[in-house]
């Protein structure tokens, strides 16, 4: 039924998207990109697809920051053309996208401002998709304090719903006689990394319950099975993540912020929920998640976290395996019809998109040699589907 | 003949030293006949020898746009070029030049650069300087009486500007960072700023009283800064005060002068560059001198290089070659030393391009030809009798003396130099064509003696009015078309039906057969023989057989004069018993006997019959026998050279991907060998034949359809609108008709001139298409496109 009435208001903008589907570049082109010698021989190179116009203002020896902030830049315009054609739901559905990279940008900020870096260049840095007039106002934040960041800064802004439960869980998770010196303790102790991570997990838990509410059935189809899995993933790495971690040093407390950081929807959950907690070796997290036979082939190939120290650009990381995986899903969710997931992947495919030229960009500057392990390392959008 | 068959081609090698190369290109850039071949399509631009060039003209452009756009901002017009051959022929240098152009525009642009910094920093100084002074002005109100009372309970104050639209967000912070124990005062500055970037911007003058303490001062101090907003001191006294007012005061008409003085001098700056110094402003002329070198690196990219020399393939219209190897010869005129380049005639299996020599009157007919596909290189143009038939059939369903009339002096207007500067100037490539619809419409009206739904009685009724009968005079044949007496009697649809649908019959199948025979012309062109006896043959005699006779049944019956019309033989139930019952003496015929009937049409039906079966299967046959009478022997010596053909064919089709036609003649070639895919497309085409002689057939009653929905269209818009106040006539009748008459020409205008003629014109499209093109034309050519510095454009159009 959905299928009939999806035109009525979200045709046009579904439209000018397959019409983006031609912007993605193509195999023959990424091949073209690694025989790039130089810098500005990839920028002008670039300037021949659709990249063209956010680059030609830029001088050659371009920075790979500067190039990553422009094709940004030029996603970000599309995204808010997009946003400026949308009706109703639609609109909604886009701004809850936009929430996760609000999400990023803070954090960033914040992590910026712990390091003392100047303002300037932290907001010449900051992705233009999540850009909100307040994002300024974090220089406000005095040492630690995130709450009275909270209270006068993000309270308006549209993550501040987050970002007030997870100030609410942070101080609940204290013992019970707790005082003002303990939660600033609690405070300077926590890394942006973690604040990052949970922050997200309540976004990815708060997209999910308005995908299933207030979406249409083939939409929550869609997007329910994709984020789902965007789920798992961030529970696995979680779990992967703190495995052999030395600042989490008791058993206890590593289940305790495990449970904090792990996403309470996804196909893990409830029923693996247990198992993975406790998991504390790569091979008992293996046996955890092995009810979906699809992870289980995933970590098959990762590498042991516990030997961390014999990483090198060659070892093709959980991250990676995570993003082929997950690139090949949005592929299939961007060719779809009559859905809200085209969007979502959109998103994601172009993002890849990005890092893809960035990890280029960084391999030519470097000038490391052409049978270079690394330049194997993209994941090219589309290029699973003519398999 | 040019039009009638594309121009021979031939195909040149194209040999250039890289030192001369800049200036063989630009010599054969002024001819408009040079067809230069991609060597390889799918080469990216970046990977060949001048991309460099091609990025730096890239660039310049660039910077000229910069100019250009600045040259809006002051509202400054430029002049463009009204003849840019000319002024490329005045300012041909030699690539040296183009560097002097890089400089002279980049020197140009950076000065300007220079100076729109100098305005922006002068702008910031001004507005900062406003910022300060309004906020003096505003804090002189609360100087007196609040102030000082508070400074007395321990407050103090701070001031400064932030942008309006941060107004709400500054409040709700500094509220919730000192929980409300601040008191804030927002006053709107009226004057808007101007931006850096151009934009303006309102500003508001904010000021704050807070409790004393430091630790609530570093936290707005901190706030204030997060809005990089412009904070002020306020001196103590009113004296020391109204002292800063004044000097800010000066300082601001100072500011202002030299602001207005550094636009003057930009404005100065961009007035000397729209100064016309051959026949344009200089800004274009450079614009267009950079386009030129751009498109000359473009096509000289196009050449591949090896060792230093390019070569390359062209195509050439027949006897052109004499002309630039004259033009190649002469390149370095008093140098003998510098080489120059060269052509040399090669051959070639590639098809050639398709070109015509076009005018502005063969244009718009070719454009519709085009738009169904190119005609295949030296097939018969159907655009040439399109100049003709086209207006024609659209004048058959437009026809209409008045509003031919109309159209034909619209199409006038479109011809005068007026109309190409009014909004109509869309219209004017196709002025020929609207004036030769308007002529055949009007032509047309005159047959159907229609002008504006009424008739008109140009040579005198044969009908007398007696008694309210009208009588026939004796001996009386009204001059040129219908009689006007018809218009008033009863049976006139019936009357104009019949006769209209006659002639779209007539007019179809004339224009049907005249297709199949320039499929004859083209078979015996092309020395296709077997095409010629197996296709057109019997194709011709099937139409003349069938419709042909339909055709001359209708004359004959027009011919032949009925005492009593009820004995008049229908043509229609003729034709179907000529097909049902062919052994039937017919019951009323046309002919003398009704037997001579009945013999004429057995015949037609033998050949009719006979027909068919040539069509479907003479020419698999002829291939199949072909085959067979090959000794095999010869095969093998055979199969290598047709391999080394189509590997040449297949290396360059390679080479030169840009033309699908070379993997067309491939897949004939295969397609030929094949006996059983030639016996199925044969069938089709047969099937396709004979069937759509009967449906095309029919089609052409869209003529008759569309002419009668025009009249009465017509007819309808005038007997609601004015007819019944002029025949009511009388004082009444003409305020009346006055008052009508709008509703009448909108009517008129909207409906008629503008609806129906798209419609006919949409029609008469398809009729051209579907039922003329399918008799003959294959389109499956390529155009030529010329190497010409002709492509370049100066106007408000071009981008």
């Amino acid at each position: 039924m959905d299928l009939c009435v999806f035109g009525v208001d979200d045709g046009y903008a579904e439209a000018i998207i397959r019409g983006l589907r031609a912007s993605f570049l193509s195999e023959a082109q990424y091949q073209q990109m690694k025989n790039c010698a130089s810098i500005p021989e990839l920028k002008s190179f670039l300037e021949e697809t659709d990249y063209q116009n956010c680059l030609q203002a830029d001088n050659p020896q371009i920075p790979t920051s500067i190039l990553r902030q422009r094709l940004k830049k030029k996603l970000a315009d599309e995204f808010e053309y997009i946003e400026a054609q949308s009706t109703g739901t639609l609109t909604k559905y886009l701004f809850h996208l936009r929430c996760r990279f609000m999400i990023d940008n803070v954090v960033n900020m914040i992590e910026g401002l712990k390091n003392k870096i100047d303002i300037e260049i932290l907001l010449s840095n900051i992705d233009p998709l999540g850009w909100f007039p307040e994002i300024k106002n974090i220089k406000v934040l005095e040492g630690d304090d995130y709450s009275s960041l909270y209270r006068d800064v993000l309270i308006d802004t549209p993550i501040g719903v987050y970002f007030m439960k997870f100030l609410e869980e942070s101080i609940e998770n204290l013992h019970e006689n707790r005082t003002l010196n303990d939660i600033q303790n609690l405070f300077r102790e926590m890394k942006p990394e973690y604040i990052r991570t949970s922050l997200k997990k309540m976004w990815l838990e708060d997209f999910y319950s308005f995908c299933e509410s207030e979406l249409m059935a083939t939409s929550q189809e869609v997007l329910l099975e994709l984020l789902k899995f965007e789920a798992d993933f961030k529970t696995i790495q979680v779990i992967y993540n703190s495995i052999g971690n030395r600042d989490l040093n008791t058993a206890a407390k590593i289940i305790t912020t495990r449970k904090q950081l792990c996403p309470t929807i996804g196909n893990l959950y409830p029923d693996c929920e247990k198992l993975y907690l406790q998991a504390m070796t790569l091979d008992t997290l293996r046996e955890a998640v092995k009810g979906c036979d699809n992870y289980r082939d995933l970590l098959k190939d990762a590498p042991d976290p516990l030997k961390r120290e014999e990483f090198n650009v060659q070892t093709k990381t959980l991250d990676d395996i995570m993003y082929d995986d997950e690139c090949r899903r949005y592929a299939l969710a961007f060719d779809g019809q009559g859905s809200y997931g085209v969007f979502y992947a959109y998103l994601k495919l172009k993002e890849q998109e990005i890092r893809n030229i960035i990890w280029l960009a960084e391999m030519i500057s470097r000038k490391l040699a052409k049978n270079h392990p690394g330049w194997k390392k993209i994941i090219i959008p589309f290029s699973h589907l003519g398999k | 003949m040019s039009l009638f068959r594309s121009e021979q081609m031939e195909y040149y090698n194209l040999v250039i030293p890289r030192e001369s190369a800049w200036d063989v290109m630009n010599t054969l850039g002024y001819f408009d006949s040079v067809h230069i071949i991609d060597y390889d399509a799918t080469l990216p631009q970046i990977n060949r020898p001048f991309s460099n060039y091609v990025k730096r003209c890239d660039d310049v452009m660039q910077k000229i746009e910069q100019i250009e756009a600045e040259m809006r901002n002051f509202k400054i017009e430029k002049r463009y070029c009204p003849d840019v051959i000319d002024l490329l022929k005045k300012r041909n240098g030699s690539h040296k030049q183009f560097e002097e152009l890089e400089q002279d525009i980049c020197k140009v642009a950076d000065d300007l650069e220079h100076q729109q910094q100098t305005l922006t920093s002068l702008q910031e100084k001004k507005n900062t300087i406003r910022e300060n002074l309004e906020v003096l002005r505003n804090a002189v109100a609360f100087q007196n009486e609040d102030s000082e009372e508070a400074s007395l309970l321990g407050f103090q104050k701070m001031v400064g500007v932030i942008l309006k639209e941060d107004e709400l967000r500054f409040k709700r912070i500094i509220f919730r960072i000192t929980k409300g124990n601040i008191h804030v005062e927002i006053m709107d500055i009226q004057e808007h700023f101007i931006q850096q970037d151009r934009r303006s911007v309102q500003k508001c003058v904010f000021m704050l009283f807070y409790p004393c303490g430091d630790l609530t001062q570093k936290k707005i101090l901190r706030v204030i800064d997060s809005f990089s907003c412009n904070k002020f001191d306020i001196p103590t006294s009113s004296e020391q005060h109204a002292q800063r007012i004044t000097m800010l005061e000066n300082q601001l008409i100072e500011a202002d002068q030299l602001l207005h003085l550094t636009i003057t001098q930009i404005n100065k700056r961009l007035q000397d560059l729209v100064e016309v110094k051959y026949n344009c402003s200089w800004i274009e002329e450079m614009r267009i001198l950079i386009t030129k070198e751009k498109y000359l690196y473009m096509n000289l990219n196009m050449l591949n290089m090896t060792n230093s020399v390019f070569h390359g393939q062209i195509w050439l219209p027949q006897g052109q070659d004499q002309k630039i190897q004259q033009a190649l010869r002469n390149l370095h005129g008093n140098d003998k030393q510098l080489p120059s380049g060269q052509i040399q005639e090669q051959q070639t299996q590639l098809t050639p391009p398709t070109y015509y020599k076009l005018n502005s009157f063969t244009y718009p007919f070719q454009e519709i030809v085009n738009t169904y596909g190119i005609p295949r290189y030296k097939e018969i143009n159907p655009g040439l009798s399109t100049i003709i038939t086209f207006p024609f059939l659209v004048g058959v369903m437009f026809g209409d003396v008045g509003h031919g009339l109309l159209l034909f002096v619209c199409g006038l207007y479109l011809t005068t130099e007026d109309a190409r500067k009014s909004i109509f100037s869309g219209l004017v490539p196709m002025r020929y064509m609207i004036l030769l619809i308007g002529f055949f419409a009007c032509y047309n009206g005159l047959i159907y003696n229609d002008f504006l739904s009424i008739g008109l009685n140009l040579f005198g009724s044969c009908y007398n009015l007696v008694d309210g009968e009208y009588e026939i005079q004796e001996d009386c044949v009204y001059k040129f078309g219908i009689d006007p007496a018809w218009g008033s009697s009863a049976n006139q649809l019936t009357f104009m039906n019949s006769f209209k649908m006659k002639l779209a019959v007539i007019i179809g199948v004339t224009h049907m057969t005249f297709g199949i025979i320039l499929k004859g012309f083209n078979t015996i062109h092309f020395n296709n023989y077997i095409d010629f006896f197996c296709e057109f043959i019997p194709q011709f005699l099937l139409l003349i057989c069938s419709f042909g006779y339909m055709d001359f049944l209708l004359f004959l019956k027009w011919c032949t004069k009925f005492e009593d019309t009820k004995d008049a033989p229908s043509v229609i139930t003729t034709m179907i018993d000529m097909v049902l019952r062919p052994f039937d003496v017919p019951e009323k015929p046309l002919f003398e006997s009704g037997e001579q009937q009945r013999s004429i049409q057995l015949l037609l039906l033998t050949i009719i019959a006979f027909c068919i079966p040539v069509m479907l299967i003479t020419k698999p046959l002829i291939f199949s026998l072909n085959k067979k009478n090959h000794p095999y022997q010869q095969i093998p010596s055979q199969i290598p050279d047709d391999d080394a053909n189509q590997e040449q064919l297949q290396n360059d089709m390679q080479k030169d991907q840009s033309q699908p036609h070379s993997k067309v003649s491939i897949q004939q070639h295969n397609e030929h060998d094949d006996i059983g895919e030639l016996i199925v497309h044969q069938s089709i085409e047969t099937i396709e034949f004979v069937l759509g002689s009967v449906s095309n057939t029919a089609s052409y009653l869209r003529l008759w359809a569309l002419s009668l929905a025009h009249s009465q269209l017509a007819e309808v818009f005038f007997s609601m609108t004015i007819a019944s106040h002029i025949g009511e006539g009388g004082f009444f009748g003409t305020i009346g008709s006055i008052i009508q008459f709008p509703g009448f020409a909108l009517a008129t205008f909207g409906v008629l001139m503008c609806m129906d003629l798209m419609e006919c014109f949409l029609h008469a499209l398809r009729l051209q298409w579907v039922e003329f093109q399918s008799k003959f034309y294959k389109a499956d050519g390529y155009m030529f496109k010329a190497y010409s510095f002709t492509n370049i454009k100066s106007n408000e159009q071009d981008d």
